[in-house]
């Protein structure tokens, strides 16, 4: 398992509260969700381009910020505009419909013999584990659990139904549960 | 935000093990900020254009106000001399006051001519 040698940084996303002040100034709007749209963006199709689509993003949410009507957070607002950017982007390079099979992903039987640096790498394996879902349900965990999201926030920032938002995440975790078995993680 | 973030209770190994491991997300570029911030005020090249187009079409109505005013002023009136070509209303008038000033030629024929008519 190798490490990126890039910077990163894993604390959470900052999220303010709904002051909309962030929409008066761009500086003030891109430090306070600089970090909410990377991250919505990794988690959502990786390293590569990630710098491109960011940028994309923030764009997109500066130039229709006077469609924002607050009737829903600013962050999940934000977070929809930053998943459609990736949703574009991956059906445009053809990877919206692309995971990485179970099966295609080597078994480890004998957790135990992982070397010691590698079993510290977890944080590699949950990255791999993400690629073994699709966009939609690679969006629901990156939001319920990197990001900190309630299932109300979710369904609100993929403009889904909770219900869906529920059953995504079921359908994700009981993949990614065998996803890390099949590594040799106990749970 | 209106449920809890954290329900202990229900926490399985694979949420505990989802949050602690959350991948790192790679830090902006540098620069950034000063990037975007061109792409969504292009305004600052954009205005200079913009004042200058407005500059320039200003510049272009009074100098075609001056040139009205020009051509119109009644002192300045253009007319056709005897060959055609345009000449100015001062231009006939010290061209009347040249030929109002010069004598008669062949003035003595004339009155000789006169006095033939006359012994006729």
């Amino acid at each position: 398992m190798t490490r990126n040698n890039s910077r990163t940084t894993t604390r959470t996303p900052r999220r303010l509260d709904p002051s909309f002040e962030e929409l008066e100034d761009f500086e003030v709007f891109y430090r306070a969700y600089e970090r909410t749209i990377r991250a919505t963006l990794f988690q959502l199709v990786g390293r590569e381009h990630l710098d491109d689509l960011a940028q994309t993003a923030f764009i997109k949410c500066w130039q229709s910020r006077e469609q924002f009507q607050g009737g829903s957070q600013l962050s999940t607002w934000v977070v929809r505009i930053a998943l459609n950017v990736g949703y574009d982007h991956l059906r445009a390079t053809g990877r919206d419909k692309g995971m990485v099979e179970l099966e295609e992903i080597d078994a480890n039987p004998e957790p135990d013999a992982r070397p010691p640096e590698e079993t510290l790498d977890e944080r590699a394996l949950v990255e791999e584990g993400m690629r073994c879902l699709d966009p939609p349900h690679r969006a629901v965990i990156a939001l319920r659990y990197f990001q900190e999201f309630s299932i109300s926030e979710i369904a609100e920032a993929t403009g889904e139904a909770e219900g869906t938002v529920k059953s995504r995440l079921h359908y994700a975790k009981e993949r990614l549960q065998r996803f890390f078995s099949r590594k040799g993680v106990k749970l | 935000m209106n449920e809890p973030k954290d329900p202990k209770k229900s926490e399985t190994g694979l949420d505990r093990f989802l949050r602690a491991h959350r991948p790192g997300v790679p830090d902006a570029p540098r620069g950034e900020l000063e990037l975007l911030l061109r792409k969504i005020n292009p305004p600052a090249e954009g205005r200079n254009f913009a004042s200058r187009r407005k500059w320039i079409a200003g510049t272009l109505a009074a100098l075609a106000a001056g040139i009205a005013v020009i051509v119109m002023s009644p002192w300045v009136v253009r007319e056709s001399g005897p060959q055609g070509q345009v000449v100015e209303s001062s231009e006939i008038e010290a061209f009347a006051l040249e030929a109002f000033a010069e004598p008669l030629e062949d003035d003595s024929e004339t009155v000789a001519m006169l006095d033939l008519d006359w012994e006729d």
